[in-house]
Order: structure tokens, then sequence, then C-alpha cells
């Protein structure tokens, strides 16, 4: 049996910032915008932005400057992009592999389909 | 803040609050004390163009003092009104201010409302005399302002004449005089409105109305406190002796009532605290 | 802070709405109060503002009874209630009067909120609607920086645009020594602000928990037809299949959905706080 859980807020905020990090909302090594302006803009506790903004901290995404603010980490798009790709193993590709499964398509077949979709709409390759 | 400065915040926000309700009401009160006069003025022309009648007006009390009581009681009532609704009462119950200011600041602004209301309704009595006069009609009545000057105050000099040979008589006789004049014209009218207000706080006006005209039927046709009100050039021995004892009895009714009101309202309104303390 | 304890009290002698009651608010935060029509939300407001008197028990913030009713405590509470009434004067006329009493009073915040919610200081309040009345409210309550606010159904009339502005503002409020209690029916539309939650049936408390620890203790998901997990609390049809609550059992935070906790609450209480107390 398997629980399609929602991540919980302040994870779904975490994803939110690398997102806007990766998208070069903050230029590496700019300032974020403090915890209580992230919290009223997307309207939530202040104390759930607090936790995000640990965590982020903890993987050494953002850094705090006490008395200043906090700032994009030296490398923040390299870690969020580990990140990403440990994701995409170890949640979105078991869950592809269950898919194909029960659906009865081989490995095979679904890498000849993503080479075909891919061909057609001719994705950019793949980055560093 | 020091208790000036508390008071006069309060004060000042009472009457930003609530001014336009004291002013309509003070016009309602007048506008009642028109027509009551009116009503009456009608009847003794009535009587004067009547072929038995002498052709004189007489200004009865019953035209200074009706109105003049009920511009009171309406006044009274109007002060409490502010705590007529729940949102009213939740703003005010919940400002930081000593509960002893607000009480103090109902207080006074039921003496200031009985003044004005009172001198409004009497200068009405006095202007429809002198228009009477105007247009030519007789009319016989006594001094209006000081009539209602002596209703409302117990003085020195409207003590009345002062017999020395029983001296004792005079004191019990003055005594009881100021104390039924004070429960009448003050402290029963306040307290029925002070407490009859949950009535209409539970939305009761039906009630309220009902208990207000219970009070003037009382008050006024059974003659509470009638040996007291107006009698105050006649104080022979005679007449105290005669009148005494009724007084008396009016007195202990009146404080009975009072008293009545006073915990039947207290355990109502704990429900409102205002004088929270009193009602642990 | 502030702490219910064994509360006792009923508008009527036959009936009490609460008994015993105990419920504590130990540090800031934004709590939530949940529960059903009637179980005596609002009354619980009143109560912790003293402006009812309990039959038992105590209200005390910052160790000091509620009910004393002193103006240095009261000045550091405020409620913006369900039903209010507001004076028929300018916005800014009935702020500037309301200042004087709450030291921390800032006109500033009280205008950038009045700005956020559309609003203009000198317009009579007289002709707003009442939406917009409530905007008036919370943004006063919002200005006057008291470190215990109570609302009771905030967003309960204002119109979307208005209940983001809300949230903002409130959000941004929000500190380590303020006490915000909520009380709403609209759970979802407050649900991202609250730090702890409390879901009061008649007399008791069914729930009185962190969102965080209910995000660690308890799952929320949408479930297939044959997927319903064993220790399932409460389910019911959805859109997409069933939605579910039961024990967390991946380790990992979920994102909590608290009207489903409600109603598992409400339905399952004993294995709800079963799970709750579980690794205390």
């Amino acid at each position: 049996m398997k629980f399609k859980e929602q991540k919980a807020i302040y994870e779904q905020i975490t994803d939110r910032i690398c997102d806007e990090l990766m998208n070069d909302v903050y230029p590496e090594g700019g300032r974020i915008i403090s915890v209580r302006e992230y919290a009223a803009a997307i309207q939530v506790n202040p104390n759930t932005v607090m936790r995000a903004y640990d965590w982020l901290q903890s993987e050494g995404i953002i850094t705090l400057q006490r008395g200043v603010g906090y700032f994009v980490g030296k490398g923040a798009k390299r870690i969020i992009r580990k990140r990403m790709l440990e994701e995409f193993r170890k949640e979105y590709l078991p869950e592809l592999i269950s898919r194909i499964n029960t659906l009865g398509i081989t490995p095979e077949q679904l890498v000849e389909e993503i080479q075909e979709q891919t061909s057609s709409l001719a994705l950019p390759e793949g980055k560093e | 803040m020091t208790f000036k400065q508390q008071y006069t915040a309060y004060a000042k926000w009472d009457l930003a609050m609530h001014l336009k309700f004291y002013l309509s009401f003070v016009l309602v009160v007048v506008g009642v004390t028109v027509f009551l006069n009116a009503l009456d003025l009608g009847r003794e022309l009535m009587d004067y163009f009547s072929p038995d009648r002498d052709n004189c007006i007489t200004a009865g009390i019953e035209l200074v003092a009706i109105p003049v009581f009920l511009s009171t009681y309406f006044a009274i009532g109007c002060i409490l009104h502010p705590y007529r609704t729940k949102g009213d009462r939740i703003l005010t119950m919940s400002l930081p201010v000593s509960r002893w200011i607000k009480l103090l600041h109902n207080f006074l602004t039921i003496v200031v409302m009985v003044v004005v209301t009172a001198f409004a309704a009497a200068i009405i009595a006095e202007a429809s005399y002198k228009c009477l006069e105007m247009f030519g009609f007789e009319v016989s009545r006594g001094p209006v302002l000081s009539t209602i000057w002596k209703h409302y105050t117990v003085t020195p000099s409207n003590l009345g004449v002062y017999d020395s040979s029983s001296p004792a008589i005079y004191y019990v006789w003055n005594i009881v005089r100021v104390s039924v004049t004070y429960l009448m014209v003050y402290l029963v009218p306040m307290t029925m409105f002070f407490f009859v207000n949950t009535f209409v706080y539970r939305g009761n006006v039906i009630w309220t109305i009902l208990i207000i005209i219970l009070l003037f039927i009382l008050l006024f046709f059974f003659g509470i406190g009638d040996n007291v009100l107006g009698y105050y050039s006649d104080l022979s021995k005679e007449f105290i002796m005669k009148h005494l004892p009724r007084t008396i009895l009016d007195l202990v009714f009146l404080l009975a009532l009072w008293l009545t009101m006073l915990i039947w309202g207290l355990k109502r309104y704990r429900y409102m605290q205002v004088v929270n303390r009193f009602s642990h | 802070m502030l702490k219910i304890d064994n509360l006792t009290f009923g508008y009527s002698r036959k009936k009490l709405n609460y008994e015993d009651f105990s419920l504590s608010f130990p540090k800031g935060g934004i709590y939530g109060l949940l529960g059903q029509n009637g179980v005596g939300k609002t009354t619980l407001f009143y109560l912790i503002m003293g402006m009812l008197t309990p039959k038992k028990g105590e209200v005390a913030y910052k160790g000091v009874n509620t009910l004393d009713a002193k103006p240095d405590l009261l000045s550091e509470m405020f409620i913006v209630p369900e039903e209010f009434d507001l004076p028929p004067v300018k916005i800014q006329t009935f702020a500037k009067h309301l200042s004087r009493f709450y030291p921390r009073f800032s006109n500033e915040e009280f205008l950038h909120c009045l700005s956020e919610f559309s609003l203009s200081p000198d317009e009579s309040i007289t002709k707003l609607s009442m939406g917009m009345r409530k905007k008036v409210y919370i943004s006063l309550a919002l200005a006057t920086n008291t470190n215990l606010l109570l609302m009771d159904e905030p967003t309960n009339g204002l119109d979307i645009m208005s209940k983001t502005k809300f949230r903002q503002l409130v959000s941004s409020y929000a500190s380590d020594e303020r006490i915000i209690i909520i009380s709403t029916h609209q759970v979802k539309e407050v649900e991202n602000l609250l730090d702890h939650v409390m879901i009061i049936e008649p007399n008791r408390v069914v729930v009185d928990a962190s969102l965080a620890d209910i995000a660690d203790k308890f799952s929320f998901a949408e479930v297939g037809q044959n997927e319903l997990p064993e220790n399932c609390l409460y389910s019911e049809p959805s859109v997409g299949g069933f939605s579910v609550v039961a024990e967390n059992q991946t380790g990992n935070p979920s994102l909590v959905d608290l009207e489903l906790l409600y109603k598992a609450a409400i339905m399952n209480s004993e294995q709800v706080n079963n799970i709750l107390n579980q690794n205390q």
C-alpha cells in the first residue's frame, strides 16, 4: 500500500525557494528576503518559514549572516541539483518503475518511448 | 495614566462615540415634552372654553411635573442606552479604564442629562404659557423654573417655615422629605434603568416599557411622595402631623422597592459585570 | 502566559457551558480554536477578557486574574468580536480616541492596515458595509499592538482579496511575545497561519497540539478504493477516492489537513489523543 502523501508545508517552502534559486531569482551570494517578509508574502506562519530557512541553512543552500540576513550559499545550485537528482532516483524512479510494471511495459520499451518523445520535442541536452 | 487623565480620555471617548445618540435622545425627550404639554394645554383650553369654567387657564403642577419627570427618566435611560448593544458593551467593557471611572462618568452624565432635559422641559412649558398670554389668555401659574428647581433640590431655603416650638418634628419631616425626594427622583429610576437595561440587552424592549409604565403608575397615580413634593410653603405642625405617617410609609415603600431592584438587578447584572466586585 | 484554570460558567443556573474546564496558552504564537456551532467559543473569549464572571475558577493572563479588569492588563488585551458595533463617527476619529487607551497603539500601522484593506481613514463608519467595518476593527486590533489578541471568526464577511490581506497582516503581526487566538469555522482560510490548534467539544478539550506535532504524528492523504490503511482514524469519500487520516508511520512530517483532523478528532477522539500523547 502506497500512501500518496503531500509534502509538509515547510518542505513545500524549501522546494519553492530551491526553485527560485535554480531560476536565478536570487543571484549567487545575493541576499534572500527575511523570514517575516517571506511568511507574509505567502501568507503562512513565520515559524514555518523559519523551519524552512533552518533546513536550507543546514544543507548549506543558504547562509545566515548575523545581524544582516540570509544569503545564497556558495554552490547552492550544485547542492540543490544534487538533492533533486537524489529525489529523482529515490522517489520518482521507483514510482515510475512500479507504474510500468503495472502496465506491463518493459524497461527497454520505456527507453524507446522516451527517445521517441525526446526527439520529437527537441529538448536540450542533459545539463552538467 | 493618572486618574484625571484616564477620566478625561474616557469622557472624550464616551462623548465622541455617543454624542449623536445623546443629542438625538434629548430631541426625543424634548419632543415628548412638547407633545405632553400640548395635550395638557389642549385639555386646559377645552375647559377654558366650556361655558361653566372661569376665564383663566390654570397651569397646574402636572403641566410641569409630568414632562419634567418623564424627561428625567428618559434621560437616565438614554445614558444607560450606550450599553444597549452587545457590540458597544464589548468595546466599553474591554476598554482599559478603571471601572470606577466608568461608573463615575455614567453618574455625572446622568446628572448633566437630567439638568439639561429638565430645564429644556421647563423652558418649553414657560414658552407655552408666554404664548398663551401673548394671545390674550389669562394664565394662572406658579414660577416654572423655581418649581422645577425645588423638585430636584432640597436646600435650606426651600425647607419652609421653621416652627421653633417643636424642632424634632421638623427635623424628622425634612429628613424623610429629602429621602423620599432623592429616592423618587434619583435612585429608584436610576436603579430601574441601570438594571432594567438587562432586558433591553436580551432584546426584550417590551419588558422595559412595561416596567417603566408600572413605575409611573406607582409613583404618580398612587400619589407616592405627593406629600413631599410641592408643599414647601405650608409647614404648620398640624399639616406635618397629618402627613408625616403617610410620608414615612411612602419612604419605606420606596426604600423597599429600591432595595428589591438593587438586589435583583445585581443578580441579573452579574452577567454584565459593570459592578463586578459587588456581585461576587 | 494565558491560563484558564478549572473554569465553571453558565449563562443560566440550569445549564453550565463550562465545568472545571482548563486550557493554557503557554507561549506566544497563533492559536486556532475550533469547535462546532454553539460549543461556547465566543463565551470562552468573553471569559478570557474578563467580561463574564465565572462561577468557579479563573482566567489569568501573565499571572493576573482578568476578572479584576485592571486597566494595565486590559491595555494588553484586545478582542475582535463576531458581533460588533462601531460608533457613527469617522474611522480616524474612532482610532484617535481608542489610541489613548493602548500605550503601544501605532497610527502608522493602523493606516498601513487600512490601506491594505483599501479603506480611507476619513470615511465615516456609518457609510461602510459590514465587511468593511470588520476590516476597520481588525486594523484597529492590529494597531493596538496588544500581546493578547482574540479574534472571533475574523474572516467572516471578508471578500477574497481581504482574506489574503488578513493572512498577510496577521502573519506579520505574529511574534514570540504575542498570543493570537483565532476562533473559526473556516479552517482552510487560516490553516497555514496557525502554530497550534485546539479543538473543543462541549466542556472538553479534544485536541491541544502544535501543528508541527500533528504533522509528525498524523498522515493525511487521498487514497484509492483498495488502499484504505488499517490504522485509519477517519475516512470520507472524495473526488480522488477517499480522504484519509491515519497515524503517521513514514517518519516524515505530512501536509496537515485541519478539516480532516477535526473530523477525526470528533469521531475518534480517543485514538487521536492516544497518538498525540505518544512520544511525550
